[in-house]
């Protein structure tokens, strides 16, 4: 492969329960389910063929997430490690740089324990835990299987808050959670929500000093969203809760920078703040155009259109079927399907294609072509919502390829939605607020006016 | 054909009373539509006149009816439009009758429309056949309603024909007061030919088909015709009758109703009220009664996607070929880009015209405020006649403006005088004229203004005499007014399409009912924006649309990534639909808010 693949996403879909809020892929299933072991052991399964085909061999982080991966229970969780770890090759040693550009070694990762691990380890490896399914025995061996980053789901310290979000956890199993990741962990991230109806800003304030006191090194911070047919949705379509007020979740998000600023957590995207050296790599690798792998149901993959063709005709990635494939299935034959073996449709040959992303689920895997152009632009408008922004020698290179950036950069500059600072095009404090505009405007660079 | 044994008439009636239903019992009756052919209002054609139950263009058909002293007559029903905004078109179908059959609902008894209709068959001098319909009904009054015939109208009504169009009865009663009541037509046979157009409509294949009533001479096919009005010149193609289906006769006599094909591929050129006479040797002198059509009410309508803007003109065109009242010209707004001002004989036609480009042509379009004609008198002795408040000149040179007022009838139960007359002052309404038509009748006559009839005069009308109102008017010439051009202001920038002509009594409310009402529709922009109304320069009302604060998706990861730009790509979709006043982005409701604009 010309650009393999740097970074790794698993994807674990089941949760003990939904939260009100929840439109992501995920499904609520008994943990003693049998599907949740024929999951893993596909999974598993999966990665040995797509290591064997080479496809992790350059892999730099790995990101285990949900639904939510902690309700996977141990047994489990070690089964999965334990195969991540016999097919992915990490870099070892210490990084000197931060952020994207990790420098390592090629020798292969041993799974042992006892090393060390700390954000500048060669690699990133964070899996997503809940407060209610995570236990001090999961942190310990899951640091000895190579985890080193954990992402827990706080959403918010207050009870009130907990319960019109539908979370199963209250706030002192998150603290305890928190507890029990610092312990072991030096880089912890916890995910907060604010703008929620009824959340006032000293409750989003104590839960984000809460965090702080915690020990964790990275919040996310991400204004509540409404969606479609979530079961919030229903609540505020009743008028059995109000609706969420963009002016309140400004002001929120105002506040959250402001305490993150004080207690030494920079912003470094729209909703991440960080203490220095703690960015997640993983997610900056979606926000650089860094070709990923996604594995598991609901996964999204993306890569150059040189490797696709590559990828797709070593016939080693699998569909995920969809839950109802799955349960229709075992009704049937009462054990899981075996995977099915991936014919992705080649982008045509017109459609000067650079750029593929798919998604293996469902009974037809969802794929996207995108042209230079279109690469261009996303990559433009995912750089935008990071605080380093874009450099001078960076936008020059996109706005050849698509000249109506350079309009774009001065209409949104008048704006005020984002400013030069020294060499790089940033976004600012408007911007942060308002970053639909100018994101919307970046990726309309990709079609004709 | 025998002139003797013709006889040429009309159904009037108020809306609702059963005009088309026995139209359609007279043409089942007689044998001229067969059964399996028959449907409901068989003589109204078009999708939209059968919903909304009203008839728009009138429609000959020539019944043949063999009466009770064993001879067969050829009985000549003009189907003609009811409504107010078609007067007209009534007039001059009337004109080809010798007499009119007038339905009065037995459980409504004389309404509006009714006397409106009378009066214009009186002053045709025409025969008068009542009718009481409905008598089916438990509740039908014959009693009351032939007192209110007689009262109301001055119409002798104990011979009037007890009717029930649904169940059939009455019909053959009917036709026989038709055959011995209604005069045969007179005429010379031997003069120059004079036919009277009475309607007329476009076919693709033949060109302009007029509808006439000859009344001297006759017309064949191969003859060259003239329009006396117009001056164009056409050889007839074919004359015939309708029964209802075309059938082609040699020659159309004296009193015969029929159609005649010119072939001319321009509407305009066939002139309801015209005369037609032959090329050569013609008449000296038309028939009486001929007049221009013009507009009273006029709008912008604009398409909501610019690209439809030649699609809506070609719309308008085949419109208006079967339309002769319809008139537009291209217009061109800062705010909504280019459309044309179109001008209507009424609000019912404003709204048929605006249905038929949604539903036929399947055209999105905005319609901006109706406006009247007004006359504006400058400071310099000129005489400004527009309807646009675009042309509204600079105020200073302004030495008076006049406006169009109607002389209005409303007919309501006496219990509801107070609340006719509440209206009426709301509206600049004076009333003129009290009286009872009859015990449960009350005629009140008002002058209004045409501007405050358009906005929405009927319908609070309708609403505080719950339902029982009913309005007749006809135009009464030009009166002096005190008019202010209200602008609308946003981000400081006047909106041509949000203005209207108002009187200065009334532009301080409208003014901040607007500027609220924009406050809600317009969405949260970056800035700040503010909205005012302003008269002459002066902001009379503000409101301001608060700056968007947040709008930004802050969850953006691999699986991610396409979903949120298809989101960003419905965002800017969303946008591009709205229209772009300076830096304001204005949705179409905006648009519409002026028309809906109430306390």
């Amino acid at each position: 492969m010309q650009q393999p693949f740097e970074a790794l996403y698993i994807h674990i879909p089941f949760c003990v329960k939904r939260c009100a809020y929840c439109d992501f892929s995920t499904q609520a299933v008994s943990a003693d389910s049998n599907q949740i072991d024929d999951y893993v052991m596909n999974m598993v399964m999966s990665l040995r063929r797509a290591s064997r085909a080479g496809l992790l061999s350059n892999i730099r982080t790995i990101y285990i997430g949900g639904g939510t991966p902690s309700y996977l229970g141990l047994r489990r969780l070690v089964e999965l490690l334990y195969g991540i770890s016999i097919s992915v090759q990490l870099p070892s040693g210490s990084s000197v740089v931060s952020g994207s550009n990790v420098a390592g070694g090629s020798a292969v990762y041993s799974g042992s324990a006892g090393i060390s691990r700390n954000p500048r380890d060669a690699y990133e490896f964070t899996m997503e835990a809940n407060p209610d399914s995570f236990t001090p025995q999961m942190a310990k061996d899951i640091y000895a299987q190579g985890v080193n980053r954990l992402s827990i789901g706080v959403q918010s310290l207050d009870d009130e808050v907990l319960r019109t979000l539908g979370r199963v956890h209250d706030s002192s199993a998150a603290i305890r959670a928190l507890d029990v990741a610092s312990e072991r962990f030096e880089n912890v991230s916890a995910d907060v929500i604010c703008g929620i109806m009824g959340q006032s800003e000293s409750s989003l304030a104590a839960t984000l000093q809460g965090v702080l006191q915690h020990g964790v090194s990275h919040v996310s911070i991400y204004p509540l969203m409404v969606e479609d047919g979530t079961p919030l949705y229903r609540s505020v379509e009743s008028g059995e809760l109000p609706d969420i007020d963009d002016d309140v979740q400004a002001d929120h998000m105002l506040l959250g920078e402001k305490i993150m600023q004080a207690a030494g957590l920079s912003r470094y995207e729209v909703a991440s703040y960080c203490k220095p050296g703690f960015e997640s790599r993983h997610n900056i690798c979606y926000w650089t155009g860094k070709p990923y792998l996604g594995l598991g149901y609901g996964a999204s993959s993306m890569l150059g259109a040189e490797d696709y063709d590559e990828v797709v005709g070593s016939g080693t990635l699998d569909y995920w079927l969809g839950d109802e494939a799955v349960s229709a299935a075992k009704t049937a034959c009462g054990v899981m399907p075996p995977a099915v073996p991936v014919s992705l449709p080649a982008p045509s040959s017109s459609s000067d294609c650079s750029r593929v992303r798919f998604s293996l689920s469902h009974h037809e895997p969802a794929v996207e072509f995108l042209n230079e152009r279109e690469s261009v632009c996303e990559d433009a408008m995912l750089g935008m919502r990071m605080s380093r922004g874009l450099s001078k020698s960076q936008l020059k290179k996109m706005t050849t390829v698509a000249p109506r950036l350079e309009d774009v950069v001065k209409k949104a500059i008048d704006q005020g939605l984002v400013k030069w600072k020294s060499e790089n095009l940033a976004t600012t404090e408007r911007g942060w607020l308002m970053g639909n505009e100018l994101f919307g405007e970046i990726w309309d660079c990709a079609y004709d006016e | 054909m025998d002139t003797k044994l013709i006889r040429n008439f009309s159904i009037i009636a108020h809306i609702d009373h059963g005009k088309s239903t026995l139209a359609d019992r007279i043409l089942q009756y007689t044998g001229t539509v067969k059964e399996r052919d028959m449907v409901d209002q068989v003589l109204d054609t078009m999708d939209i006149e059968r919903e909304r139950g009203i008839t728009i263009k009138s429609q000959p058909v020539r019944i043949l009816y063999k009466a009770d002293d064993g001879v067969t007559y050829h009985l000549n029903l003009i189907d003609t439009p009811g409504h107010v905004d078609f007067s007209y078109e009534v007039s001059r179908s009337l004109a080809a009758c010798e007499g009119a059959v007038l339905i009065v609902d037995a459980t409504q008894g004389v309404q509006a429309q009714t006397v409106a209709n009378a009066s214009l068959a009186m002053n045709a001098n025409l025969e008068i056949i009542p009718v009481i319909n409905k008598i089916d009904l438990p509740s039908a009054d014959p009693d009351r309603v032939r007192a209110e015939i007689e009262d109301g109208l001055a119409i002798p009504a104990d011979e009037a024909v007890l009717a029930s169009a649904k169940t059939g009865e009455g019909v053959h009663e009917l036709l026989e007061a038709i055959v011995h009541t209604i005069p045969a037509p007179e005429g010379n046979p031997d003069a120059p030919l004079k036919a009277l157009i009475f309607d007329s409509y476009f076919d693709s294949y033949r060109g302009v088909v007029a509808l006439v009533r000859i009344v001297d001479g006759s017309l064949s096919k191969g003859q060259q015709i003239k329009m006396m009005a117009t001056g164009i010149t056409a050889l007839t193609e074919s004359v015939g009758v309708r029964r209802p289906d075309e059938v082609e006769v040699e020659s159309l006599g004296v009193g015969e109703v029929g159609y005649v094909v010119t072939g001319l591929k321009d509407p305009k050129m066939v002139k309801v009220g015209d005369t037609i006479t032959l090329a050569r040797n013609g008449a000296d002198e038309p028939l009486e009664g001929y007049r221009e059509v013009k507009p009273m009410v006029y709008a912008g309508f604009y398409p909501i996607e610019t690209d439809q803007y030649t699609a809506m003109r070609d719309a308008l065109d085949k419109l208006s070929l079967n339309d002769a009242a319809l008139v537009y010209e291209p217009e061109n707004s800062h705010a909504l880009g280019f459309g044309f001002r179109v001008g209507f004989l009424g609000l019912l036609h404003m709204e048929v015209v605006k249905e038929r480009l949604e539903r036929e042509f399947n055209l999105d379009l905005i319609a901006t405020a109706p406006s009247v004609e007004y006359k504006i008198y400058m400071k310099g002795g000129e005489i400004r006649t527009i309807h646009s408040p675009k042309d509204y000149p600079d105020p200073a040179s302004i030495d008076h403006i006049e406006e169009p007022y109607l002389k209005a009838s409303v007919l309501v139960p006496p219990d509801f005088v107070g609340p006719v007359m509440e209206v009426s002052m709301e509206h600049r309404a004076t009333i003129k004229d009290m009286q009872y038509l009859s015990q449960n009748t009350v005629e009140l006559k008002i002058s209004i203004p045409l501007a405050e009839l358009i906005m929405d005069f009927f319908d609070k009308l309708k609403s505080r005499t719950k339902g029982y109102a009913t309005l007749d008017y006809e135009f009464d010439g030009y009166q002096p007014s005190e008019l202010v051009k209200l602008e609308i202001l946003i981000s400081g920038k006047p909106v041509d399409a949000l203005s209207f002509i108002i009187h200065k009594d009334k532009a301080y409310e409208r003014g901040s009912n607007l500027t609220r009402k924009l406050k809600d529709v317009i969405p949260r922009q970056l800035f700040e924006v503010p909205i005012q109304a302003a008269i002459g320069g002066r902001v009379i009302s503000r409101t301001n649309v608060k700056a968007m604060r947040k709008d930004v998706l802050a969850k953006c990861y691999g699986g991610d990534i396409s979903r949120k730009r298809k989101l960003l790509e419905k965002q800017k979709a969303g946008k591009k639909r709205m229209k772009q006043i300076g830096n304001v982005e204005i949705p179409q409701e905006a648009f519409m808010a002026i028309l809906e604009v109430d306390e």
